[in-house]
Order: C-alpha cells, then sequence, then structure tokens
C-alpha cells in the first residue's frame, strides 16, 4: 500500500527524528511513502481560531495534492488527522459548501473531488494491517517495559468521522503496544486531554496542573513510559512535563515513546537509532530496561 | 475576528501560515537539526497558493484591518 506522507508542521519543524523513525519503520510494515510537493499546515488551528472557510479550503487544498497523485494520506499527527479527515468527510457530504470552496481553490488550479481516504498512521497499522501482523515483525520484544498509552483526544472525536476507538475506553492503543511485547498498564485521568492547547492559547497554570494529575496518575500505576501517537501530546509530556515538573515539584521522570520508536525497537533498531536522547526527559532505568530487551 | 479583534498570538500564527504554509517559525536550528538527522530542508511550496485563498475568502483583508 503506497500513501502520500502528510507531515504537517510539528514534526518536520520541531521533532524530525519522529520523521526519521516514521520514514525508515513504515515501508518496513510494507506502507510506502510518497511526498508530495506543496503540502502545507493541515491548517488545525486556522480552521478553530480564525475563519472556518479559510480553513477548510486549505485542508482541501491539501487533500487535493493527494487527489492529484492518486493517492490516500497517511499523517503521523492526531490533529492534522482531525482537520484532513473532518474536511473530507465535510466536504464530500456538503455540496453546497463543496462548491463554496472549489470556486475558492479555482485560481489556485485545485478541485476538491472526494476520491481519497485520510487515515493517521496507528489507523493504518491497527486496521490495515492489523495487531498480529505487527507482533509477527517483533523480534526484540519489549518484555517487562510498563507503558501508560495516551491516545489523544483529537484522533477519538467525534468517532463517527475518526473512526478509530472509543472516545471514553481506548483500547487500539493498547493493542499496538501489546503486540510490541510491552506491557499497558491501566491509568486514571487516561482519556482527559494532554494539555497542549490549554498551555498555547489558554491558561498555563490550569494546563500544568492537568498535565501533573496525568503525570501522578501514570506514576502511580508504575509505567516506564509513556507512549502516544500525536507530537503535540509528545511534546507536552516531554518538555511540558519538564516545564511543570519545577513548577509542581515533581520528583520523579516518565520518559514518552512516540509509537514508532517503539516500534523500532521492538523491530530491531538500536537505542541511538531512534533517538531517544533528543528528548527532554530521559531515566536511566528505562534506557537500561530497554537495553536487556535489545541485547 | 469578523468583529475585527484577533489575539496578537493568533494573528501572528495565521500569518506565519499564510506565509511559510507552516505554523511553527522555522529557525536555523531547525536546519541544523534536520541536517544533523540526513533530512532534507523543510520545503516551503505552498505560501502563493495560501495567499490566494486567504485573499479569496477575505481573511488576508480581515487580518491587516483587525485590532489586536
Amino acid at each position: 500500500m503506497r500513501y502520500a506522507l502528510f507531515l504537517g508542521c510539528f514534526i518536520p519543524v520541531r521533532l524530525p527524528h519522529i520523521e526519521v523513525v516514521a520514514r525508515k519503520m513504515l515501508p518496513k510494515l510494507s506502507v510506502e511513502l510518497s511526498d508530495i510537493a506543496g503540502f502545507s499546515c493541515c491548517p488545525e488551528s486556522m480552521g478553530f481560531l480564525t475563519d472556518r472557510l479559510t480553513g477548510l479550503a486549505i485542508a482541501a487544498r491539501n487533500i487535493c495534492l493527494a487527489e492529484e497523485a492518486g493517492l490516500d494520506i497517511i499523517t503521523l499527527c492526531n490533529g492534522c488527522t482531525y482537520t484532513l479527515r473532518q474536511a473530507n468527510h465535510t466536504l464530500k457530504n456538503d455540496s453546497a459548501l463543496r462548491e463554496k470552496v472549489n470556486d475558492i481553490l479555482a485560481e489556485t488550479g485545485h478541485m476538491f473531488k472526494g476520491s481519497i481516504e485520510v487515515k493517521h498512521f496507528a489507523q493504518v497499522l491497527a486496521q490495515d494491517i492489523g495487531a498480529k501482523a505487527i507482533q509477527a515483525q517483533v523480534i526484540k520484544p519489549l518484555t517487562g517495559i510498563k507503558i501508560a498509552c495516551h491516545t489523544g483526544c483529537h484522533i477519538l472525536s467525534p468517532p463517527e468521522i475518526m473512526a478509530f476507538d472509543d472516545p471514553l475506553d481506548p483500547k487500539v492503543l493498547k493493542a499496538l503496544v501489546s503486540a510490541l511485547g510491552a506491557e499497558p498498564v491501566e491509568w486514571d485521568r487516561e482519556t482527559l486531554c494532554c494539555g497542549w492547547t490549554l498551555t498555547n492559547y489558554g491558561d498555563k497554570e490550569s494546563a500544568n496542573k492537568l498535565l501533573g494529575a496525568k503525570l501522578e496518575a501514570i506514576h502511580a500505576a508504575g509505567a516506564d513510559c509513556i507512549a502516544v501517537i500525536c507530537p503535540q501530546c509528545f511534546y507536552q509530556f516531554d518538555t511540558g512535563q519538564m516545564l511543570a515538573a519545577r513548577e509542581l515539584k515533581i520528583d520523579y521522570k516518565i520518559p514518552t515513546a512516540f509509537y514508532l520508536q517503539l516500534l523500532a525497537l521492538a523491530m530491531g533498531c538500536s537505542l541511538d537509532e531512534v533517538n531517544l536522547k533528543l528528548h527532554r526527559v530521559k531515566e536511566l532505568a528505562l534506557d537500561e530496561k530497554l537495553g536487556r530487551c535489545l541485547a | 475576528m469578523k468583529q475585527g479583534i484577533v489575539h496578537p498570538v493568533i494573528k501572528a500564527e495565521v500569518n506565519q501560515i499564510l506565509s511559510t504554509g507552516y505554523a511553527f517559525p522555522l529557525t536555523n536550528a531547525t536546519d541544523r537539526q534536520r541536517q544533523s538527522l540526513n533530512l532534507k530542508p523543510v520545503p516551503m511550496q505552498a505560501a502563493t497558493e495560501l495567499a490566494i485563498i486567504a485573499a479569496k475568502t477575505g481573511l488576508a483583508n480581515m487580518l491587516k484591518e483587525a485590532k489586536s
């Protein structure tokens, strides 16, 4: 299966080591990636914060570029998935709005046809490849690693459009983590937002409290690390944890890994290759446990 | 925004998207980090078409006239 790789903004600009691991690992699972010239921000923030019509038109333009290449889109970000799937769904089902958006796009030479699908990489892994097939590729099972799975908000709701998992009881990421031989732990406050949006557009103190409550629950559950599938969630649990820890006087560290990094380790990559060293929150105990798995 | 008032943070972010195609500022550090990971520079091929879209929807004008 071949997809148009939609990187969005966050990963190429701030977390390029996640781009590296995605480009390396997805083809190993028969997910071929094509780079499409001209993709822009999805644009999640613009759709929410300013003008819906412009947001829809920019999202539609991104979808058009993939349509012109005849490829479905694969994303690495919950926010991009949310924006593009919402736009795709809306424009496929609302002919008046589609006409309006196509009128806006006309001068750019694009026309939204509604001929492709948008999928998050975790959707492709869980729904198209399947946990069993992933498990079959594991050569270094992450045995004994306890992982708190944080699926994130935007990929879950509204479920009828996102079609990924139960927003109140998400299980898909846990199944993907289990497929690597690791142990997903149960923890309170799992379905609460990571607080990224609150940090950036709202009240930092409340965001820190929210993050602190989540970290406390993860710590209480005995997790060695947190697994995420969204760069904003990653940033919040990694850099955000470092910043919040000072304010909240948290005296423990819980490292965060993007799921594809854990997948890479389980499929035989080294710690250096997945660049955990670039993360802000590091914990020797996790490195040692992972080292034993990879030995 | 339609009332002519935009928070400066939001105005800056929207302008950033329209001028570069990305919501986050592209810095020398971004280039250096990508280079160190053997990745190509971030492509910037969207701004012209985004400007056309923003002009057509009226967002470009609204941004220009909006007070912070």
